[in-house]
């Protein structure tokens, strides 16, 4: 009897240290990398995160910095994208590949990847809404915008160089630039902290400014 | 022994009532640091009673923390260089409950920045007219003020010549003096922002673009 207690006791104790190495060989696998949930369907579709493979959506944890993910299936149209993987910020991407043959489009449908598909575009819209929601509120700017007269129109589109930025855009004839500028101010908003841009405009001085 | 304790309790109230005293004294007044943003000057610092009446609290000459009671404040400074008047613009402060830390930097009074305009002016157009030969030929100069701490700051608002009565546009430039000599600090920009003008702090930023509404406002 005791020689099975202390059989069951030592298979116990084992079993826990092996649980206990694997968390904490996740733990410190995980340690300084950021969770990135990968949606793709259909689920058999293959997936290269840098120049790892991998099948059907996945969990990963990745490195602050850039990455770049592809899916391809035969069949449907293949999907890449870079991403930037923030400190202390997760992310999800998705990849919907569309279907090109007959015989992908009978596989995008069956019961399996069509709730796939659907739960793709539904986290998707709810991105789109949350990362409208940020932008808006990181430029409240822009819930006035554009603005437009006889004179001037302030409009603005998205910095390329600074996430969740605005280039505040300006299509004014010669002589009321200025006054458009100003009208910045009149909506609440110091002109001096934004980037500006003045269509069709060449600054005289410095050639620079010219827009479309 | 009725008699001595009765002295006793009033003696006891009293000694409570000066705690009481002392208690609210101390924690009705809050720490106010005024900092000293340069060295050539003195402050006052009154209590404004009301719109018309005010009393002064302090007098201080560097940088000092004073213990002032809820209230509205001012703090008028004044320049120690009779050479070098500073603007008597006053700050305006509310004690309500919370310590706080003012840094009062008055720049140099207008009549000095004028002054040091009129001294400066023809170094300042040169420097401009070498960058920009011409640019004093095509805009006529609409304001011009030297700007910053000891006036080593200087913005200039450009208005473009125009043949008939259409409008042109309107150009900024900051200039700062380094060494004695003034250098450019902005390229000419419809306005200057933080992103065109690097080098120029963003309260100088401001006033030069503040040109444009004075003009507005002169008109």
């Amino acid at each position: 009897m005791d020689t099975r207690l202390r059989a069951a006791l030592t298979l116990i104790a084992l079993i826990l240290a092996v649980l206990l190495g694997y968390q904490t060989y996740v733990f410190l696998s995980h340690l300084g990398k950021e969770q990135v949930i990968i949606r793709v369907a259909p689920q058999s579709a293959t997936l290269t995160v840098d120049s790892r493979t991998y099948t059907g959506p996945q969990t990963l944890h990745l490195e602050p910095g850039t990455h770049e993910l592809s899916a391809y299936r035969d069949g449907f149209s293949s999907m890449s994208k870079k991403i930037t993987v923030k400190k202390g910020k997760s992310q999800s991407v998705m990849f919907p590949l569309v279907p090109q043959t007959s015989d992908a489009e009978t596989e995008a449908n069956d019961p399996v990847n069509a709730k796939l598909y659907d739960q793709i575009d539904a986290e998707g819209s709810a991105n789109a809404q949350q990362e409208g929601e940020q932008f808006a509120k990181e430029n409240p700017i822009t819930n006035l915008l554009p603005d437009e007269n006889l004179l001037y129109t302030i409009g603005y589109r998205a910095d390329p160089n600074n996430e969740n930025k605005v280039i505040l855009v300006i299509d004014a004839g010669q002589g009321y630039r200025n006054a458009a500028v100003e009208h910045i101010r009149d909506l609440g908003f110091d002109p001096a902290d934004y980037i500006i841009e003045f269509r069709d405009y060449t600054n005289p001085f410095t050639g620079k400014g010219a827009t479309e | 022994m009725n008699r001595r304790l009765i002295i006793f309790i009033i003696i006891l109230l009293f000694v409570l009532a000066g705690i009481g005293i002392a208690w609210w004294y101390i924690t009705s007044r809050h720490d106010v640091t005024i900092d000293f943003g340069r060295d050539d000057m003195k402050v006052t610092v009154e209590r404004r009673e009301s719109a018309t009446e005010r009393h002064t609290v302090a007098t201080l000459d560097h940088t000092d923390t004073i213990k002032l009671p809820d209230g509205d404040y001012i703090i008028a400074p004044e320049s120690t260089d009779q050479k070098r008047p500073l603007s008597k613009d006053v700050t305006r402060f509310t004690v309500d409950g919370e310590n706080q830390k003012i840094t009062v930097t008055p720049e140099l009074s207008d009549s000095y920045r004028n002054e040091l305009l009129d001294q400066s002016r023809d170094h300042i157009h040169s420097v401009i007219t070498a960058n920009y030969p011409t640019i004093f030929d095509q805009y006529n100069v609409t304001h011009e003020e030297i700007l910053g701490k000891n006036g080593e700051w200087y913005g200039i608002e450009l208005s473009e010549k125009m043949p008939d009565s259409s409008a042109g546009d309107t150009y900024f430039i900051a200039l700062n003096k380094q060494d004695g000599e003034w250098k450019l600090a902005s390229t000419p920009e419809l306005i200057l922002t933080v992103q065109n003008a690097p080098g120029v702090p963003r309260d100088i930023i401001s006033r030069i673009d503040s040109f444009y509404q004075a003009q507005d406002t002169d008109d």
